[in-house]
């Protein structure tokens, strides 16, 4: 479990993660939102071979979430906003990312 | 070197690239003990930037022995795979399902039928494909962008993991008894009897068989066996993308997604002489190119480029050399080590062995430059 | 293509990078200072304008000492972009930027780079499970977002971890268990380097500190030969077993782990910059001169990612390495280089104990490297011991021929964590030097971008 030691520098504000509403603070990091929130796991970069923050400075590429539909975002690094929107995610990108044709319609 | 290396081999291959490996690979699977001779780690190396096409559309459209020679790879690289590929290696990803000459224009289109069109007229019938307009690559390749005009269609192309296949040969080598020595350039040759002597840093060696494969540096070594091979580099400057889930189906010249799931995006035709620095204005322009063709990879992460330098001789098709002054040696050099590795390794090998270069190989010497 | 160009363009905003843009702006250079953080002050000092409106006593006089520098750039005349990315600097010295979704060619006279330090990997068992973090992942968490963790063991060694566990105890969180892995032979190693340690008497009078604290109020186990995180999903506890044979277990949901730090060598290597191993410190760094100057004489280098000297030394090098530049471009200005004698003894002061730190906390071959089979080595690619020995071979001679083959150093790290434990591994294979061995040919981009971004720098499809 994280503790708050202080009270956070910026005001609160709402952002969801995996469909639950998750208090965090301006200014701070989606990282540090969800570690608060005791989401330690934030992609699978395998079966049974879970990821989560461990370097918090940008450099170990494991703290990767989806935010806002945007894949690979390094959660240390995006600071939060109100309403943003947070998945995990499986590595290989989990879907495709190229539209099947059975569910476009002219291409 | 110490008294215990052996320095009396069969064959010695100078470079340990992909027509290096192939050959040795070829000649040790017929019992030949074989030597391997390289560079170091950060030696300007083909075989490492390669973009790992198993490639017939196209290639000798306008000379036909090329045609003939690549379709010939094509059919026996299932045959290579087989043999190479054992449970401890990871596996090659060899797919051979087709490929596709994706077209942005009506006049790249037009172009690239024109030269399909020549080479199916030389090759009677043994060289297929198929022009696909937009709707019908649509459906093999859903999400082309809007201005993808069509693509050529060849089922005899195909891929495969150009690394793994470097390993895998070396596995292969070293199973059959094969032996490297790394950081051992080659310094002079000279013929004593039917024997050749080569004298390198890591010591002296003799051989029945010598084997010149080291690149744009062969240049700079067919001269020893009294050979001439005039070789220029050709950067081409690819970018690779993190791992996505297996979507792709078919490669393309410009495009594909590897057995790991990453895409491969291509590329570039410079003179830049021995320069291999990646060059943002290009790189860019292969990313747009690649985002007119597929818009949705859009938010895909480029994590890796390098540029590498292609072993162009003066036309462009390979050149397979015997000496005429030492019967044993014989000078390779071209910028298909991929797609000819299975000819390299199960036909010109045996070639090797017997000492000649069979008959369908006569028209590449260099002395067809001279004429 | 039209670019934006410079007198000086910095790159990194810690201590050394924002000490030399102050000073250039303020000697009349057109200066752009890069940083992909919102704010100035690298990690050490990592969003500490924003922080001082936090109660935060427990971090201590270190983290606060920044304050003076940060709160200078209101006076900065210079470009301040934030959120930027540097992904490449070219041949001829262009740099390749991302902001916002958009790429851009820069150019400058003079490049700076001070990227700073990474933290060492440690790679045991279950090290890439959730609830496993590194010391300076923890440190930034509590400093950012005054977040503790409760119950964590703290595994390694090294100023940092005794500073971070310190602050810990000073914020009232209690921690489970420390785990130190000096061993007494490196005790005995460093003893020619004591008298250093006279030089910088506060930092070792600050290390007792910590430590007496950390002896006092945790359960402190030393000489740890050997750990293995355990747990499934994610990390629930560790075992360790010491030199003399002890062995224990202790239950937690965070493992902090540190084993010292090493310059942030991916932007130089990937510019093409020389490199050299340093056999002391057991990391590489770029070849500069005293002033920083690398072996482009139009890049500098400064501070951590020049070589380990910590914050105080980097802003003296920062600022010395802007004089140097300052003294080139406007000769006017009558700097004298190196800066006279006592210049260069107060930047040698800075970090006269390194060597004597360097050697002390060089973490043993047994942590430095896997142990088992099954710890994974390179992280972004899930490449684990046994795969790497599987692909070592007389024709594997290199981290370049091995990346090859098995993938170690094809993520988007891009080897920041996995590099110099291959390194090691292949040296060790071979049995030649470290030196010898070398590292990953590192190519840009220096961080991921997308294709999109990419693609938006505009360049023509060459025909």
């Amino acid at each position: 479990m994280f503790r708050q030691i202080s009270s956070p520098a910026g005001s609160a504000l709402e952002i969801n993660f995996e469909g639950k509403a998750v208090r965090a603070y301006a200014g701070e990091t989606v990282a540090a939102a969800l570690l608060r929130h005791n989401q330690m796991k934030f992609r699978n970069a395998d079966a049974n071979n879970s990821r989560g923050p461990y370097c918090m400075m940008g450099t170990c590429f494991e703290c990767l979430v989806q935010i806002d539909g945007t894949p690979n975002q390094q959660a240390c690094q995006a600071i939060v906003h109100d309403g943003m929107t947070i998945e995990r995610q499986s590595a290989p990108l989990t879907g495709p990312i190229i539209p099947n044709p059975s569910e476009q319609g002219d291409n | 070197m110490t008294g215990s290396f052996k320095t009396s081999w069969d064959a010695i291959i100078a470079g340990g690239g992909l027509i290096g490996l192939s050959i040795a690979y070829g000649l040790s699977r017929r019992g030949l003990s074989v030597l391997v001779l390289d560079e170091d780690d950060t030696a300007i190396r083909a075989a490492r930037g390669n973009f790992g096409l198993v490639w017939v559309q196209g290639k000798g459209a306008y000379f036909a022995p090329y045609a003939d020679w690549t379709k010939r790879s094509a059919d026996l690289w299932p045959q290579l795979a087989s043999e190479l590929e054992t449970s401890s290696l990871p596996s090659l990803g060899l797919s051979q399902s087709g490929g596709l000459a994706i077209c942005l224009s009506d006049s790249e289109m037009q172009q690239r039928k024109d030269k399909l069109d020549h080479l199916r007229a030389h090759q009677n019938g043994r060289f297929e494909f198929e022009m696909l307009d937009r709707q019908a690559l649509a459906e093999i390749m859903p999400g082309i962008g809007p201005s993808v005009v069509g693509a050529a269609y060849c089922p005899h192309d195909g891929h495969v993991n150009p690394l793994f296949l470097m390993r895998a040969l070396i596995a292969g080598i070293e199973r059959h008894g094969g032996q490297f020595l790394a950081k051992t350039p080659l310094g002079s040759v000279e013929q004593i009897g039917t024997a050749m002597r080569i004298a390198t840093p890591s010591g002296v060696f003799e051989c029945q068989r010598l084997v010149l494969a080291a690149g744009l540096a062969n240049a700079k070594l067919a001269p020893l066996v009294g050979l001439n091979q005039s070789l220029r580099p050709q950067k081409g400057q690819v970018i690779v993308t993190e791992r996505l889930d297996q979507q792709l189906r078919l490669p393309s010249l410009l495009l594909r997604q590897t057995d790991e799931g990453g895409l491969m995006i291509g590329d570039s035709h410079e003179d830049a002489d021995f320069d291999t620095g990646v060059t943002p204005e290009i790189v860019s322009g292969i990313a747009d190119r690649a985002l007119a063709t597929l818009p949705a990879l859009a938010n895909v992460g480029v994590v890796r480029s390098w540029a590498a330098l292609r072993v162009m001789s003066k036309d462009g098709y390979p050149i397979y050399d015997q000496s005429p002054t030492m019967p044993g040696a014989f000078a390779i050099s071209c910028h298909s080590g991929v797609t000819l590795s299975a000819a390299h390794a199960l036909d010109l090998a045996g070639y090797i062995a017997e000492g000649h270069l069979g008959t369908e190989l006569l028209g590449f010497s260099e002395g067809r430059f001279h004429v | 293509m039209q670019k934006r160009h410079f007198h000086l363009a910095v790159i990194g905003a810690g201590p050394a990078g924002l000490s030399a843009a102050l000073a250039a702006t303020k000697a009349g250079l057109e200066v752009i200072l890069l940083d992909d953080q919102p704010d100035v002050g690298g990690q050490v000092y990592r969003q500490l304008t924003r922080n001082c409106k936090m109660k935060q006593p427990y971090l201590g006089q270190s983290y606060f000492s920044g304050r003076n520098m940060v709160d200078e750039m209101q006076h900065f005349s210079g470009v301040y972009a934030p959120r930027t990315t540097v992904w490449q600097i070219t041949a001829e010295r262009d740099i390749a930027i991302v902001v916002d979704g958009k790429a851009e060619m820069l150019s400058a006279d003079y490049i700076l780079i001070a990227t700073g330090a990474i933290e060492r990997p440690m790679p045991v068992t279950g090290w890439t499970m959730p609830g496993v973090m590194s010391v300076g992942g923890a440190q930034t968490l509590l400093k950012t977002s005054a977040l503790g963790a409760e119950n964590a063991v703290f595994v390694g060694s090294g100023p940092l971890l005794y500073l971070t566990i310190w602050q810990y105890l000073q914020a009232g969180l209690p921690v489970r268990a420390v785990l130190d892995i000096t061993r007494p032979a490196q005790w005995r190693s460093v003893i020619a380097y004591a008298p250093l340690t006279l030089f910088q008497p506060k930092l070792l009078i600050s290390g007792w500190k910590w430590l007496r604290e950390i002896r006092r109020q945790c359960a402190f186990i030393p000489h740890v030969s050997s750990v293995d995180i355990i747990g499934t999903a994610h990390a629930t506890g560790i075992r360790y077993e010491t030199e003399h044979g002890a062995k224990g277990e202790f239950t937690s949901d965070h493992i902090f782990l540190h084993q010292g730090v090493m310059p942030n060598i991916n932007l130089t290597m990937a510019t093409g910059l020389h490199h050299r191993w340093n056999d002391h410190a057991h990391y590489w760094q770029p070849v500069v001169d005293q002033n920083g100057q690398s072996s482009d004489p139009h890049i500098y280098v400064a501070g951590d990612g020049g070589g380990i000297g910590g914050a105080a030394a980097a802003a003296l090098a920062g600022t010395n390495a802007a004089r140097a530049i300052i003294a080139k471009l406007k000769p006017e200005t009558g700097i004298s280089l190196p800066g006279g004698l006592l210049s260069q003894l107060c930047r040698w002061r800075a970090k006269a104990i390194r060597p004597f730190l360097d050697r002390l906390y060089l973490p043993p071959a047994d942590m430095r490297l896997p142990q088992r089979d099954d710890t994974v080595v390179c992280r972004c690619e899930n490449v684990r011991k046994a795969d790497i020995d599987a692909a070592l071979s007389n024709a594997v001679t290199g981290p370049n021929q091995l990346k090859a083959f098995c993938r170690a150093g094809m993520g988007r790290c891009q080897g920041r964590s996995c590099g110099i434990m291959v390194q090691e591994m292949i040296a060790a294979h071979h049995k030649q030097s470290l030196s010898q061995t070398g590292y990953y040919r590192l190519r840009p981009p220096v961080k991921p971008l997308t294709l999109a971004e990419l693609a938006s720098l505009n360049g023509p499809w060459p025909v």
